[in-house]
């Protein structure tokens, strides 16, 4: 099959002179769930940046098959839906709805298909009850649920996650993994709730001081208790 | 060094440099090697110094029209057959007085800031006396730049994240309208957060027994002593005399 991600040799430094990427390299089936994990400070964040170009360092990077390149960001960012960590940077409109509805219209879609997109999405992410609520003033789970509903309604292929379980209790956290498993798109989700990936994510990268230090199946990896130790998941 | 000394220093410097009469060209010149030598002695980085100068460049801009409008004569320029331009040689002059000076207060300034911590700079003026309710807005301030600064960097990343389109649509972006409303809701977002977020900071103050009065700073309180205090001394005689020999010098 022809992956949907490519990198090759992505290695980015912060302005400030901080290396936070090194020489990545990274192929990503259509379907694939990947957990992409590493204690704080990994890069995890910094890489999840750069599939949108919302960050952009050296090497390339392919979205199925398009390179990310300046004139390619507009098709790429449908393509690829960001959920960020927080879920507060990310809903920044009055209600519910025009959040959600912010990606498809941006996208200049028609109006009565915007509406339609936006109810599937609040369904999918089960909120439809929520679409004249001011975001701002949800609980932490419903906000992420509108988050991803937020990217939802631009029907992207691929998914990404920065820290998806952050400051979730027991059951919205629960909650959110059941979606996450029913929703179909590729998915690359950055944590370090390791019991999130065993779940969610049969494939399993290890990122370590901005370098992959392992890529394989979860179980392997996570078999090997050496290998957590030393890259601080134990 | 006392972060006092240098505060006291540098503000002598800029107030007898401005204080320097125009066209007194030699003064500026022992003005800006003090500063050089002070730079040198205070091993910050020269690239350092001129990125942020640069920064400041564009407020001199203000001084241009004193080209055109100071007293006669004019020297008139012709830049097309039927287009003269008067420059005032005056004005001229008076200009480029006022960007030298300019650029070295820039330079003391960037100087301070760059050798002296912040609290440590709030603390100097503390013990200056300037009323404490400054000092705390000031300091209060400084913190919200920086968190503001990040709140608006996450949320034109979210956003641009998701400003994607459809190689099939033809009016994607939206309408400019649409556009302008949506930059005036994140602005008018960025508002109330950074007023919650100034809400729940004054909580957690609050909840510290903070009380309305600021808590002094924790610095340790150490004096100045007999060499900054003759140092400062010495360098404040110079200043003065590089004045005096402007007052003679200038136009
Ligand atoms: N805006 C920034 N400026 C400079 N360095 C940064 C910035 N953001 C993150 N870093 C640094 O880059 C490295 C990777 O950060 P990040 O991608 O956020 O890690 P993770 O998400 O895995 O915790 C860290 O060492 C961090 O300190
Ligand atoms: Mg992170």
């Amino acid at each position: 099959m022809v992956p949907i991600i490519v990198i090759q040799n992505l290695s980015f430094t912060y302005p400030d002179g901080k290396p936070a990427l090194r020489d990545i390299n990274l192929q990503v089936q259509p379907g694939e769930k990947i957990g992409i994990v590493g204690p704080n400070g990994a890069g995890k964040s910094t890489l999840m940046y750069h599939l949108n170009g919302v960050f952009t360092g050296q090497g390339k990077l392919f979205i199925s098959g398009l390179e990310l390149i300046k004139n390619n960001f507009p098709h790429i960012r449908s393509l690829v839906g960001l959920v960020f960590q927080n879920p507060d940077d990310q809903l920044f409109s009055p209600t519910v709805f025009e959040d959600v509805a912010y990606g498809p219209y941006y996208q200049g879609l028609e109006q009565s298909i915007v509406k339609d997109r936006v109810q599937q999405a609040l369904k999918a992410v089960q909120m439809s009850d929520f679409i004249d609520r001011n975001p701002y003033h949800l609980s932490t789970g419903e906000k992420k649920r509108v988050a991803i509903a937020t990217v939802l309604s631009m029907q992207p292929e691929i998914l990404v996650f920065d820290e998806p379980t952050a400051g979730l209790d027991p059951r919205a956290r629960r909650e959110l993994i059941e979606l996450l498993f029913e929703l179909p798109q590729t998915m690359l989700i950055a944590t370090h709730d390791l019991a999130l990936i065993k779940q969610l994510a049969p494939r399993t990268v290890l990122l370590s001081k901005g370098r992959i230090v392992a890529d394989g199946p979860t179980n392997a990896i996570f078999g090997n208790e050496t290998l957590l130790k030393e890259n601080g998941l134990i | 060094m006392h972060p006092g000394v240098k505060l006291v220093f540098t503000l002598v410097f800029i107030i007898f440099l401005n204080l320097t009469p125009a066209q007194a060209w030699p003064a500026y010149i022992f003005f800006y090697t003090f500063l050089l030598a002070l730079v040198l002695v205070s091993r910050i980085q020269l690239s350092i110094l001129f990125q942020r100068t640069l920064l400041a460049t564009p407020f001199i801009l203000a001084a241009i029209p004193l080209i055109f409008s100071a007293n006669p004569p004019y020297y008139s320029i012709s830049l097309l057959p039927d287009v003269e331009i008067y420059l005032s040689l005056e004005g001229l002059q008076k200009f480029v007085s006022i960007a030298i000076k300019f650029f070295i207060s820039i330079q003391a300034a960037i100087l301070l800031t760059a050798t002296t911590r912040f609290p440590d700079l709030l603390f100097a003026m503390e013990r200056l006396k300037v009323p404490k309710l400054m000092v705390a807005i000031i300091g209060l301030a400084w913190r919200f730049l920086f968190v503001i600064r990040d709140v608006v960097l996450r949320m034109i990343r979210a956003r641009t994240s998701r400003s994607s389109s459809l190689s099939s649509s033809s009016h994607s972006g939206g309408s400019l309208w649409w556009r302008a409303r949506v930059t005036g809701v994140m602005a008018g977002s960025l508002f109330l957060r950074s007023i919650e977020c100034s809400d729940r900071i004054y909580a957690a103050m609050l909840s510290r027994g903070y009380v309305g009065v600021p808590l002094p700073s924790f610095s340790k309180t150490i004096s100045i002593n007999r060499n900054e205090f003759l140092g400062l001394g010495f360098g404040i005689f110079l200043i003065v005399m590089i004045w005096i020999f402007g007052l003679f010098t200038g136009g």
